[in-house]
């Protein structure tokens, strides 16, 4: 079964602003935000982005989401495989972005086909506060992407609206139509948002740390409306957060990533239980242990240092300089100084970029 | 379903938005306050448009003109009376019935039915035979101050079969005295068609009037002063006092030319009307006063509230209008726009404005131009220099909701620009958007009237051109606060008005202002 989205070598490099001095001297300076990624994504898979602040996460959904400016996005390809009709209609007027047959190539995308394959990604941020116009009620809100893309005549929108209301229980739906979002709680609001998403049936559906700005109480109620929408819309979730405890619950592969890079990927169990990259168990350790009891015993967070400035990434493992195991294993010392790691298979499924289990294997 | 959401336009989303922002103004006294008098400015407004002939602008220039001329000049309001002023009362005595009205074939019939005729000061005995019309009409003065003038206004209609040139009138205009001296104040003799109307002169009855009252007057003297000797008494041989009393108006007509009976049957048939309207022309008139002129300050305030209205709101509307498109241009779209945008921000707010305006002030006046026309220059200029605080606001307001998380969510979902800026961003603006309207009502009005104060004339009666009227007559107008006052406490009001709906909106919009 072919991907659902292939990210191929994604890099969005922002400019930085040098000032006139900088600009005389002409030296192109970059925040690399992103800086070569490359994932896929099947039906009814939740693939989690986890990894500290300002790694690219969301940088990364932003590129996905076709909402960062093209001359931003230093090199690769998104890939998604868009419903039949779709595909049929960008194959006639822009046959170009077509790979495969199956594909439509986010990037190539322009005009209209730009705006068909919008139906086809839909995102949820993580303020359910911000994202939403305060000023429009719910059924404007819901209804929106179905006016934009000329979708459905009057009656119509109102089912659909109702559906996907229902879809997200905001039940009875006529309820919370009229309402206005300071009339409703976080988790209703966010609820709204994904209803938004949801009118226009999209294949792939990225949720931007969707729960970290609610309540704890009513995550779990979040995060059960998604894992019930994957299961009866067939859609593909990229769901992205910090809380690596989060990611296992929820998800069937994570994807670490480590300023601007996936330094992991696996099944989320896999990565929970056999954690291969240093900073991937620094991230584990981190996690408050289920055992109650356990919380107030002091571990031995495995990392050391800050993280560095997205502008000078370090020579080498870019994780080098924060390295505990780099510390301890003098033998890869050499390879770690020299060259940066490709993400390898080392056990099925099992991608780390890591130069103690590369080297290990051979 | 039990209720059918219906998707909310654009358009009924600010109409909502109007209606919301009306319920809360009304909350606050300040907000109750200036609602009230925009509704009286309103009420006003349509008043004046009904009641206002559609060439009013060119009849209040042509000063020397009716019906300006069948004023009292310089009159004072009339309610003055109670506030202690002494002061004598217009009166008109509108479309009269005749007395008498007959035909006369034996010429002693005149002297009988009209005695005035013959008994008055130095009358001198005509024998005339025709239809006689003898109308008249009582005048009561209780007052130091004599009324300025009696006038006799006419109105003829006619079938189309009479020829009026073939019918000669002459008229005749009597004032009997309280002390019983009849004056012959005015005599015409014109054919019907011509029939216009006739004021009091001294002619007549200058000379037997001097050497009844063996007075040391010139003619030229008693030609200056003919309503002091008709209302007036003397008490030295130069020197007068009102004469308190009933005063009986006189005017006869007598038709000649052709056949008595023939009139008579005209007139009994309706195939021929002549309304008269007698007017007394006092020291005070209606609910204003008038000008120096004669004008009806009334009329001339009336006209001066729907332009106010219009220039107000027409400039506000335009500033505003102009200054958020440019101001959400400028901020949304950012880059070379913005740039140009700001540049031209910086360079209409560092050119003065005022010489700018007396400039094409007097560029209009060169041209000739008046009226409307002459006005929309003005009020174009005052918009094109205008814009630029709204745009900066606007514009600042634009950058700061561009970055709104709701924004990005839009564009994912495939919003078009347009709809972003018209959905999205507008709509947050329009509370501000209002305020800067309603503020910028009154500074349209008060700048227009400080332009008309300096010179600059498009010809329209508003309440900043009477002001300038009042001041470029500035000998008299001093004394005549009934001609400086009203149009200044209009514009006072006004400005009022919309200063304290500003403050409302801005405390309903800016939630920290607000005081409850
Ligand atoms: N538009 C931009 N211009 C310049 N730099 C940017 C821009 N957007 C993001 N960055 C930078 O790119 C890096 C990655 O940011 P990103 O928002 O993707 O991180 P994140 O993983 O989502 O972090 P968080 O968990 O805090 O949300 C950061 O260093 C950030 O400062
Ligand atoms: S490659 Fe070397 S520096 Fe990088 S994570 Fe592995 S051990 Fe540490
Ligand atoms: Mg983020």
């Amino acid at each position: 079964m072919e991907p659902l989205l292939k990210v191929e070598n994604l890099k969005v490099w922002f400019p930085i602003r040098k000032g006139f001095i900088g600009t005389l001297l002409g030296r192109a300076e970059y925040v690399r935000a992103v800086d070569g990624i490359s994932f896929n994504i099947h039906e009814e898979e939740t693939f989690c982005l986890v990894g500290e602040s300002g790694c690219g996460k969301t940088t990364t959904a932003r590129a996905i989401m076709m909402l960062i400016d093209w001359g931003d996005i230093k090199s690769g390809r998104v890939l998604v495989k868009p419903h039949e009709e779709v595909l049929t209609e960008i194959s006639k007027i822009q046959p170009e972005a077509v790979i495969n047959g199956v594909y439509v190539d986010l990037f190539k995308t322009r005009g209209y086909a730009n705006k068909l394959m919008r139906r086809e990604i839909q995102i949820i941020f993580q303020d359910p506060f911000g994202s939403i116009n305060p000023r429009m009620r719910v059924y404007d809100v819901v209804e929106e992407p179905l006016v934009i893309h000329g979708i459905g005549g009057r009656e119509e929108r109102v089912e659909a609206v109702a559906k996907a209301l229902t879809a997200v229980k905001l039940t009875p739906p006529e309820e919370f139509m009229y309402r206005y979002p300071h009339q409703l709680s976080g988790g209703q609001r966010q609820r709204v948002a994904i209803a938004r998403t949801l009118v226009l049936n999209p294949k792939i559906l990225l949720a931007d740390e969707p729960v970290s700005m609610l309540d704890v109480s009513i995550r779990a109620e979040i995060l059960q409306v998604l894992e019930e929408l994957k299961k009866t819309r067939d859609m593909g979730i990229i769901f992205i957060t910090h809380d690596i405890a989060l990611a296992r619950y929820i998800c069937d592969k994570i994807a670490v990533m480590y300023l601007g890079k996936i330094v992991e990927l696996a099944d989320s169990d896999t990565i929970i239980e056999k954690p291969l990259h240093p900073y991937t168990r620094a991230l584990m350790s981190a996690v408050p242990d289920v055992i109650p009891e356990n919380r107030l015993v002091l571990r031995n967070v495995p990392i050391k240092g800050e993280v560095p400035s997205a502008v000078r990434i370090p020579a080498g493992c870019r994780f080098r300089p924060r390295c505990v195991a780099y510390d301890q294993n003098s033998w890869v010392q050499e390879y770690c100084m020299k060259e940066e790691p490709g993400l390898a298979e080392v056990e099925k499924g099992h991608y780390v970029a890591c130069w103690i289990p590369i080297r290990r294997r051979v | 379903m039990s209720k059918m959401p219906v998707k909310e336009s654009f358009i009924s989303y600010i109409a909502r938005s109007i209606k919301e922002g009306l319920r809360e103004v009304l909350t606050y006294n300040m907000g109750r306050v200036g609602l009230a008098i925009l509704v009286f400015m309103v009420v006003m407004s349509i008043y004046s448009i009904i009641v206002l002939p559609g060439d009013f602008p060119a009849m209040w220039r042509y000063v020397t003109e009716p019906p300006w001329i069948y004023n009292p000049r310089s009159a004072l309001p009339s309610w003055v009376e109670y506030l202690g002023f002494d002061v004598s009362e217009t009166r008109t005595y509108t479309a009269i019935r005749p007395q008498e009205s007959r035909v006369i074939i034996n010429p002693d019939d005149l002297f009988r039915y009209a005695p005035e005729v013959e008994r008055a000061l130095g009358a001198r005995r005509v024998a005339l035979i025709g239809y006689l019309e003898v109308y008249r009409v009582e005048y009561n003065l209780d007052s130091r101050s004599y009324p300025q003038d009696i006038i006799v206004l006419f109105n003829v209609k006619a079938s189309e079969n009479v020829n009026l040139t073939n019918i000669r009138v002459i008229a005749l205009l009597y004032v009997t005295r309280p002390d019983d001296v009849i004056l012959k104040i005015g005599e015409l003799s014109v054919s019907l068609n011509m029939l216009n109307y006739m004021k009091a002169t001294h002619e007549y009855f200058s000379l037997p009037y001097i050497s009844y009252y063996n007075l040391n007057l010139t003619l030229e003297e008693m030609k200056t002063y003919f309503n002091i000797a008709i209302f007036g008494k003397p008490i030295t041989s130069r020197e007068f006092e009102s004469l308190r009393g009933t005063y009986q108006i006189t005017l006869v007509l007598l038709y000649i030319g052709i056949d008595p009976r023939e009139i008579s049957r005209l007139i009994a048939d309706r195939s021929l009307s002549v309304s008269v309207d007698i007017k007394v022309l006092g020291t005070s008139y209606g609910l204003l006063g008038t000008d120096i002129y004669g004008r009806d300050l009334f009329m001339g305030l009336l006209f001066g509230f729907p332009v106010a209205l219009t220039i107000g709101f027409l400039v506000s509307l335009a500033i505003v209008a102009i200054g958020l498109t440019l101001g959400v241009i400028s901020g949304y779209f950012g880059g070379r726009i913005d740039e140009i945008i700001q540049r031209a921000i910086d360079i209409i707010a560092n050119i003065p404005l005022l010489p700018i305006l007396i400039l094409v002030g007097v560029a209009i006046q060169t041209q000739g131009w008046t009226g409307w026309p002459a006005l929309s220059i003005i009020m174009i200029i005052l918009v094109a220099f205008s814009w630029g605080g709204v745009a900066i606001i606007s514009r600042s307001m634009a950058l700061s909701i561009k970055s709104e998380p709701y924004i990005e969510a839009a564009k994912a979902l495939g919003a078009s620009t347009t709809r972003i800026i018209f959905r999205h961003i507008i709509p947050q603006i329009i509370p501000y958007a209002m305020a800067a309207l309603v503020f910028g009502v009154p500074s349209a009005i008060i700048a227009e009237a400080g332009l008309s104060v300096l010179g600059i004339d498009h010809g329209l009666p508003t309440w900043g051109r009477l002001l300038a009227d009042a001041q470029a007559n500035r000998g008299v107008a001093y004394n005549m606060w009934w001609w400086v006052l009203p149009p200044g406490l209009l514009l006072g009001l006004f400005s009022f008005a919309f200063v304290a709906l500003g403050f409302t909106l801005e405390t309903i919009v800016e939630p920290r202002l607000r005081r409850r």
